[in-house]
């Protein structure tokens, strides 16, 4: 049945609840992988040299002086994984990712430095860790590519193109483009980025199998595979428990309930932790399956740094041509992204590159061609923001250059060339949503004071060259937008399951696959819950995220958790709302008396989204737990279990072949400002003051909004500024804490976080993803900002001191 | 190559004479442990070589503090902090520069852990502290059971890359730092970092430049991060000696003076090109800034 009064309401959403997680985290008490009670052995892995080459054989040096025999280890390498194909006729050695093309453990021939090829483990952390050291990888060489950028056509494993209107062929584009008032071309380049997550990666596998196959006193050693069916179970830090899951099923030729993956808690993941836990687990599972034994690998930073992935470098070449009012006609960009040794992710980063390529602007002929490249470095892989920080950075930078060759103020230029409603972005997706980008870009504008902070920048460069003083400020902007969710049809092939569960405490039990790195799911998804069911949040609980008891939502990425994510826990909630009613677990009797106030907090008429009433707040708070507690102890999941997978949003698909179409269910939109001083003498960039304002569809939780924003302008900032990774015949130079640099405390202007609201109808009470977009915008508005300073037109990051140095001596010397 | 931890010996005495006598010992040396902020970083790196380690932490009472001589001259123990020198009233009135710098040591951790001795002994050409006692013209007094005590002037401490005259039975007992002929106005430093705090010093200068009626009397000049150790640029000293500032060639004579004394080079953390150019620059902001300092001063002593 359902009652006369809905009451759709809100009392959680909007307001800045604190994280269930935090309390024990700052207090240091929350345990993560390497603390978890643990008896068992500890790997290590043993690695390439090189960058590229054979593998001959490994030396297993002398270890008398650790007091250790190499009889006491269990060594793994590449033979102990058998040819014998899997289900899918592919070599068991292959990660099952979108291509099959890097091995766990390294047969023969090997791609990149740092390559694991042998897995060890000792009851000793200490012993193990030592002894790794003692063995030699004997290798021969072959020639490597290290340079993403001259590398040639060959190299090239993935392309994609854009073409809109003249755009779609050469000749005519050539002709629109000589056609145009005026014309700027450039070149801008970014790096590698180390996601420097506080907690490296760590894992713990474990086997299950018949006694049969355990060893015994009769039979000390078994063979590496099983003769009966076995499990194999994993615990560790990682972002994506079914990609994990699918990667192990694949590896060990089990099925799905062969395998079952649980995340630890994780000290942040950024991306890093998207792709490479598949490989560790691999690693952990197969000397646990050599052993019987659990394993447990915990990497330490400087084998983190050196062997997992980082942020794709990448290069852009942009040809823009403007009516003389600067308005965009011509659009062309040749971007390169080194993918490294592997496919990986790489075609995924590259999609998302190119789309928001030519940013929040109508261009009516677009020109896209963008290749990813092998090289022989360990794979690139996904990093906050994930190819849209490197393209924005290039077409932002870019527009500061137009608008400098147009003697036009940038923020001017901008907002000649925004895109309005019913407008169309450059994969021709045509905006539906109500936008006033125009509105927002003036909000930013003089909530920075644009204008007087850009004429008081000036006057003091003035003033100081006068005096001979070499400080200089400048003020710069970046407009930009972030896609959140998987691009495309990418939803509709994950195609997200969450199950809410009744408990026998009359408490609500959201499972979702998502793991808490830091993002505040927790928190987010549990006011979701709690408003569309109307409880307190006392009332609702996060499950852990484990395969064996959590549906298959999708990995933790992508800007998904609270707008794709959260929308089903939203509709799992009321689906279990529905199975109470029909139950008569709830009934007129339960309701709410009518006129009761429901507290100040309480937003009354607000529905969750255009697919869920909420009508929760209904109810009585203490039938509600009556009835969950009653539908638990039915036993009957009919009942007591609520259940919502992915539909897509009405309106326009995705067309791969062509790249055209909704290339994302929606955008957050947003304008960054910076403030900077360069010192003259030292080439030293300090940021003064920072903005960052975006429309985001709704707040979910202040706090953690502004917590997310706040940390990815920081990483940002260390991305535009301080962080470069070093590499020499493939391997990174800098791979530690010391010499990669990331910000401090003392590097972080004050960052002004201002939101603008225009709800989404298919994200949990409007919402849109946030976690990606504060990653797009620092760059190009600091570098802007140096320009505005200096004169100095940086167009590749880091804008390092040298770079900055080395630019003023380029200067001199061509006067 | 790593050994492990288990596998090292560490020994904490409680008197001096103690400790230098382990220090005598014949075999395995002993490697002295301070605030351990170096050397637990290169144990964390793979790098180090010595199994048993003299914890001196047991010998506050001779070691630690600061003490002043009648002669004005400053002792510093061998374990005092960065954080005791920069709270001491009297050193930042005579010493700015020395506290200075010892504020911009790492961060405030590393700051209460840290001792100047250490930062000598580690002997790295980009350390902070050191060079600017090398400036104020520094002594290091070194101990051992054998030879008692030894005075060795900073400009003589280092002899190459991480290495320095201290015997392995010799101890670091206090730093002297003598009083400033030309006050605290003539001191200058600037350390130029990977970023703001908690950075490593990609290129630096300590200096004492003393000025008389405009003109350049005294000048030591030290180099951070320029050469294998922190070093006085002897042939820059000669150079900016009777300079008044002004001199409109004075770049173009740091600049020569400079290319036949330093060679500094290309590293994970710089570039040859920019050391070389914004260390003149940096020579050049000291010239004009004590100027300015010395200038001033005069001023306030007259008015007074
Ligand atoms: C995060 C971090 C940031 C840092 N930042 C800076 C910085 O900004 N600037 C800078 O200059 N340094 C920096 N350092 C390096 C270090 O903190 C300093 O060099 C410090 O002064 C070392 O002192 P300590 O007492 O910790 O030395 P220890 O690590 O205890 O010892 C250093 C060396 O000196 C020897 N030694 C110590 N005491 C004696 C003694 N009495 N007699 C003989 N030998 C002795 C030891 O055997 C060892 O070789 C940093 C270190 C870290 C970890």
């Amino acid at each position: 049945m359902n009652i006369a009064r809905p009451v759709a309401a809100r009392a959680h959403v909007g307001h800045s609840r604190p994280r269930p997680d935090a309390d024990a985290k700052v207090r240091g008490t929350a345990p993560y992988v390497d603390d978890l009670p643990f008896e068992g052995l500890h790997g290590a892995t043993i690695r390439t040299p090189i960058a590229r080459g054979r593998v001959t054989g490994l030396r297993f040096g002398d270890l008398s002086d650790l007091g250790a025999d190499w009889s006491e280890f269990a060594v793994v390498t590449a033979q102990d994984i058998p040819r014998r194909s899997a289900k899918d006729g592919v070599d068991p050695n292959l990660v099952a990712l979108i291509e099959r093309d890097q091995p766990f453990l390294v047969r023969d021939a090997f791609e990149h430095m740092h390559e694991p090829v042998a897995l060890i483990a000792h009851p000793s952390l200490e012993v193990v860790r030592a002894a790794a050291e003692r063995v030699e990888v004997v290798v021969e060489a072959l020639p490597a590519r290290l340079d993403f950028r001259t590398a040639g056509e060959d190299a090239v494993f993935k392309t994609i193109t854009v073409r809109r209107d003249a755009g779609e062929d050469a000749d005519a584009f050539a002709a629109e483009l000589a056609a145009c008032a005026v014309r700027v071309e450039g070149v801008y380049e970014t790096q590698a980025q180390e996601q420097c997550y506080i907690e490296p990666n760590g894992m713990i596998a474990r086997v299950v199998c018949d006694p049969d196959d355990l060893p015994s006193p009769e039979r000390p050693s078994v063979p590496t595979w099983p003769s009966k069916p076995f499990r194999v179970e994993v615990e560790g830090s990682l972002q994506c428990p079914y990609y994990v899951h699918k990667a192990l099923c694949s590896l060990f030729a089990l099925p799905e309930d062969g395998v079952r993956v649980a995340a630890t808690l994780a000290g942040g993941g950024f991306g890093g932790k998207e792709d490479y836990p598949s490989i560790l687990a691999g690693h952990a599972g197969l000397l646990a399956l050599k052993t019987r034994r659990p394993v447990k690998m915990i990497y330490d930073r400087a084998e983190d740094m050196v062997a997992t992935t980082k942020r794709h470098p990448s290069q852009s070449r942009i040809v823009t041509g403007h009516d003389a009012d600067g308005r965009l006609r011509c659009v062309q960009i040749d971007c390169r992204m080194d993918g490294g040794a592997y496919v990986t992710l790489t075609p995924v980063v590259l999609s998302r590159g190119v789309i928001h390529a030519v940013g929040p602007y109508e261009v009516p002929h677009v020109r896209i061609t963008a290749q990813a490249v092998h090289t022989n470095t360990p794979p690139h892989g996904a990093f906050r923001g994930f190819g849209a920080p490197q393209t924005v950075f290039a077409f932002e930078r870019h527009m500061d250059r137009v608008a400098t060759e147009l003697g036009l103020d940038p923020a001017e230029l901008r907002r000649r060339n925004l895109v309005v409603r019913g407008g169309t972005l450059a994969v021709s997706q045509t905006i539906e949503e109500p936008i006033a980008l125009e509105a927002w870009l003036d909000e930013a504008l003089d909530a920075f004071d644009w204008r007087g902070r850009r004429a008081r920048a000036e006057a003091f460069n003035h003033e100081a060259q006068v005096s001979g003083v070499a400080r200089r400020r400048g003020v710069g902007l970046a407009t930009f937008m972030h896609g959140a969710g998987f691009t495309g049809s990418g939803e509709d092939y994950l195609a997200s399951k969450v199950k809410v569960r009744a408990t026998a405490e009359g408490q609500l039990e959201i499972c979702t696959a998502q793991t808490e790195i830091g993002q505040g799911s927790i928190a987010v998804f549990s006011q979701i819950a709690a408003d569309t069911m109307g409880l307190q949040l006392a009332d609702v609980a996060v499950a852990r995220p484990d395969t064996d008891q959590v549906p298959n939502s999708g990995p933790t990425v992508a800007s998904r958790t609270s707008m794709v994510v959260g929308h089903l826990v939203a509709r799992a909630s009321e689906d279990l709302l529905g199975r109470l009613e029909r139950a008569g677990l709830l009934g007129e009797a339960d309701a709410r008396p009518e006129g009761e106030a429901l507290g100040e907090d309480v937003v009354v008429g607000e529905r969750p989204s255009a697919m869920v009433q909420g009508r929760g707040w209904s109810y009585r708070p203490e039938a509600l737990r009556r009835a969950l507690a009653a539908a638990a102890a039915s036993g009957d999941a009919e009942i007591a279990e609520g259940w919502a997978q992915y539909e897509r949003p009405p309106g326009g698909a995705w067309d791969d072949t062509v790249y055209k179409g909704v290339a994302y269910g929606t955008y957050a939109w947003a304008n960054y400002l910076a403030e900077v001083e360069v010192d003259g003498l030292t080439g030293e960039v300090k940021v003064l003051d920072f903005l960052a304002s975006q429309e985001i569809g709704r707040v979910l939780n202040p706090l953690l909004a502004h917590g997310q924003i706040e940390g990815g302008v920081v990483q940002a900032i260390g991305w535009a500024l301080l962080e470069d990774c070093v590499w020499k015949d493939g391997h990174l130079t800098n791979g530690n804490m010391t010499n990669y640099v990331v910000p401090t405390a003392a590097d972080v202007p004050p960052i002004q976080v201002r939101f603008q609201e225009s709800p989404y109808a298919y994200g949990p009470w409007g919402a849109k993803g946030i976690g990606e977009l504060p990653m797009d915008g620092p760059a190009p508005a600091l570098l802007n900002a140096i320009a505005h300073a200096t004169g100095i037109d940086l167009c590749a990051l880091p804008a390092s001191p040298e770079r900055i140095v080395a630019a003023q001596l380029a200067a001199e010397e061509a006067r | 190559m790593s050994g492990m931890i288990s596998q090292l010996q560490a020994s904490r005495p409680t008197d001096l004479d103690a400790a230098l006598a382990l220090l005598a010992e014949a075999g395995d040396p002993w490697r002295p442990l301070a605030g351990g902020t170096d050397l637990l970083v290169e144990a964390q790196h793979g790098r180090l070589q010595h199994r048993r380690f003299l914890d001196l932490s047991g010998l506050q009472g001779s070691l630690g503090g600061l003490r002043w001589h009648a002669d004005g001259t400053l002792e510093v123990g061998a374990l005092c902090t960065y954080l005791q020198l920069q709270r001491d009233a009297r050193v930042q009135a005579e010493y700015p520069a020395l506290c200075a710098m010892a504020r911009l040591v790492g961060a405030a951790q590393i700051q209460a852990r840290g001792t100047l001795a250490g930062n000598i002994e580690n002997a790295s050409p980009a350390a902070d502290v050191a060079p600017v006692l090398l400036a104020l013209g520094a002594r290091v007094r070194l101990q051992s059971a054998a030879r008692g005590v030894r005075e060795v002037a900073l400009d003589d401490y280092w002899t190459g890359y991480r290495q320095t005259v201290r015997g392995q039975d010799e101890l670091i007992v206090a730093v002297l730092v003598p009083p400033q002929p030309f006050g605290p106005h003539a001191q200058w430093s600037r350390k130029v970092g990977t970023r703001s705090w908690q950075a490593i010093t990609k290129v630096g200068i300590a200096a004492r430049i003393g000025w008389a009626e405009g003109r350049i009397v005294e000048a030591r000049i030290v180099a951070v991060s320029m050469a294998a150790t922190p070093c006085r640029v002897a042939a820059i000293e000669q150079a900016l000696l009777g300079c008044s500032g002004e001199e409109p060639d004075l770049a173009a004579r740091i600049a020569t003076a400079q290319q036949s004394a330093l060679r500094p080079l290309d590293d994970v953390r710089s570039t040859a090109a920019y050391r070389a150019t914004v260390f003149g620059r940096l020579v050049l902001q000291a010239v004009c800034e004590t100027k300015g300092a010395a200038g001033d001063a005069g001023k306030g002593g007259s008015a007074a």
